[in-house]
C-alpha cells in the first residue's frame, strides 16, 4: 500500500471552522459554565423579533430532512422548539440571553437533553416564493431548543416554563420523526 | 497520555471557563473529527453532532478520568460510541440516505478517493480498528481499551482490514471480477 494516501488521511479533513464555537456554545449550555462574552457566542433569542405567528410549513418540513440527532440513552424523542414572535425587551434594553441561558441550564442539569441556538435575524430564502404571511412569518423565528421527553405533553409543559413565553413569544412544538 | 494532555485536564478541572475547554477542543477535535468522519459514513451534519455530543460527554465525565488510558484513547471511545448510535439512528431515519465521505472528496487525488473509498466498505468494526491503527496510530492495547474489545481480535481484525484494501486497491492480474463484488463481506 502507499503511504502518501495514509499520510493525507492523518490530515484531512479538517473540522469546520464553525464547530469550534458550536460545540463550546453547546458545553456551556449544558453545564452551566460561565457564559463567553456577551456579543461572541451568545446562547439564544434575539430580544425583540417581530410580532408576526410562526406559519408552521415549509422551513419545519426542511429541518425533519436534517438528520435526526441520536438519541441518548433513552429511547424518549427529540421536539424542536422553534421560538417566534415578538419578545419583550429587558428592563435595561440588553438581550435576554442569559436568561433563556439560566434556563437551559437550569433543564440540563435535570438530566434532560437539551439543545439550541440563536438564529441571526436575516433570513434568505429558496424556493416557492411564500405567501407574505409565511415569510413573514418565518422571519420572526429567532431561535430553537431541541429537547427530550417522554412524550408530547412532557415537552409542552417544559416549554411553558421556558422564558420566551412568559416574555410573550411563541413556541411552537414539534417532534423530529 | 502526555504530559500536555494532563495539564490541559487539569486546567480545565480547575477553571471549567471557556478558555480551558477551549484548549482542550484544539488539541484532541482535529483527530475525533477525522475518525467521526470516516467511521461512521455518516453525513456532514452528523459528524459534526457527534463530535458535539462527544465534548458534552467528556466535559460531564473528565472529572472521574483517571488517566488509566491515554486521554484521546478515552475520547474516541466516547466518539466511537456516539457514532454507533447515530448510525443506528440514521438507519432508521428514512431520510438518512446521506452523502458519505465519497461524495465529499471529489476533488481529491484518486489513489486517495480509493483509499476512501475502500475504507468506507470495510465492515464497521475493521474499519474503526484499522482507522485507529493505522491512521491515527492507537496501539492494540489502546483500540482495546477504546473498543472494548482484545487485543487479539484487534489484531485480527487489522490484519483483515489490510488485506481485503489490499485486494480491492492492488489490481489482480488473474482477477476479472469487479472490485464491488468484494466489497461488504
Amino acid at each position: 500500500m502507499e503511504i502518501d494516501p495514509l499520510d493525507a488521511l492523518r490530515t484531512h479533513p479538517q473540522p469546520p471552522p464553525d464547530l469550534e464555537g458550536r460545540v463550546v456554545t453547546a458545553v456551556i449550555a449544558s453545564q452551566g459554565w460561565r457564559p463567553p462574552a456577551p456579543g461572541r457566542r451568545g446562547w439564544l433569542l434575539v430580544a425583540a423579533a417581530a410580532a408576526v405567528f410562526f406559519v408552521i410549513g415549509v422551513s419545519v418540513g426542511r429541518v425533519s430532512k436534517e438528520p435526526v440527532p441520536t438519541t441518548s440513552e433513552s429511547s424518549a424523542a427529540r421536539y424542536m422548539l422553534l421560538l417566534a414572535g415578538e419578545v419583550a425587551p429587558a428592563a435595561d434594553g440588553s438581550s435576554r440571553s442569559e436568561e433563556y441561558g439560566a434556563w437551559a441550564r437550569s433543564v440540563s442539569a435535570t438530566g434532560v437533553f437539551i439543545r439550541g441556538a440563536e438564529l441571526s435575524p436575516v433570513a434568505r430564502l429558496v424556493g416557492a416564493p411564500p405567501m407574505d404571511a409565511l415569510a413573514e412569518g418565518l422571519a420572526t423565528v429567532g431561535g430553537y431548543f431541541i429537547i427530550e421527553a417522554p412524550s408530547e405533553e412532557d415537552a409542552v409543559r417544559l416549554a411553558q416554563t421556558c422564558p420566551h413565553v412568559k416574555h410573550g413569544g411563541t413556541i411552537q412544538i414539534r417532534r423530529l420523526l | 497520555m502526555t504530559h500536555s494532555d494532563r495539564e490541559l485536564v487539569h486546567a480545565f478541572l480547575r477553571a471549567r471557563d471557556e478558555a480551558s475547554f477551549v484548549a482542550l477542543y484544539r488539541a484532541h477535535t482535529p483527530a475525533l473529527y477525522r475518525l467521526a468522519w470516516r467511521a461512521g459514513g455518516l453525513p456532514p451534519d452528523a459528524v459534526d453532532d457527534v463530535v458535539q455530543d462527544t465534548w458534552i460527554r467528556a466535559s460531564q465525565k473528565l472529572d472521574g478520568f483517571r488517566f488509566e488510558s491515554a486521554l484521546r484513547t478515552w475520547l474516541m471511545g466516547i466518539l466511537l460510541r456516539r457514532v454507533q448510535e447515530c448510525r443506528r439512528a440514521l438507519a432508521r431515519d428514512r431520510f438518512g440516505a446521506a452523502p458519505g465521505p465519497e461524495s465529499s472528496i471529489s476533488t481529491t487525488p484518486h489513489l486517495r478517493v480509493d483509499l476512501e473509498r475502500a475504507i468506507a466498505q470495510l465492515p464497521d468494526g475493521m474499519r474503526e480498528v484499522f482507522l485507529l491503527h493505522d491512521v491515527e496510530g492507537l496501539t492494540h492495547e489502546e483500540i482495546g481499551q477504546c473498543l472494548g474489545v482484545v487485543t487479539g481480535t484487534s489484531k485480527s481484525q487489522l490484519f483483515e482490514a489490510r488485506r481485503r484494501l489490499r485486494r480491492w486497491l492492488v489490481p489482480h492480474e488473474h482477477d476479472s471480477s469487479p472490485r464491488r463484488a468484494e466489497y461488504g463481506n
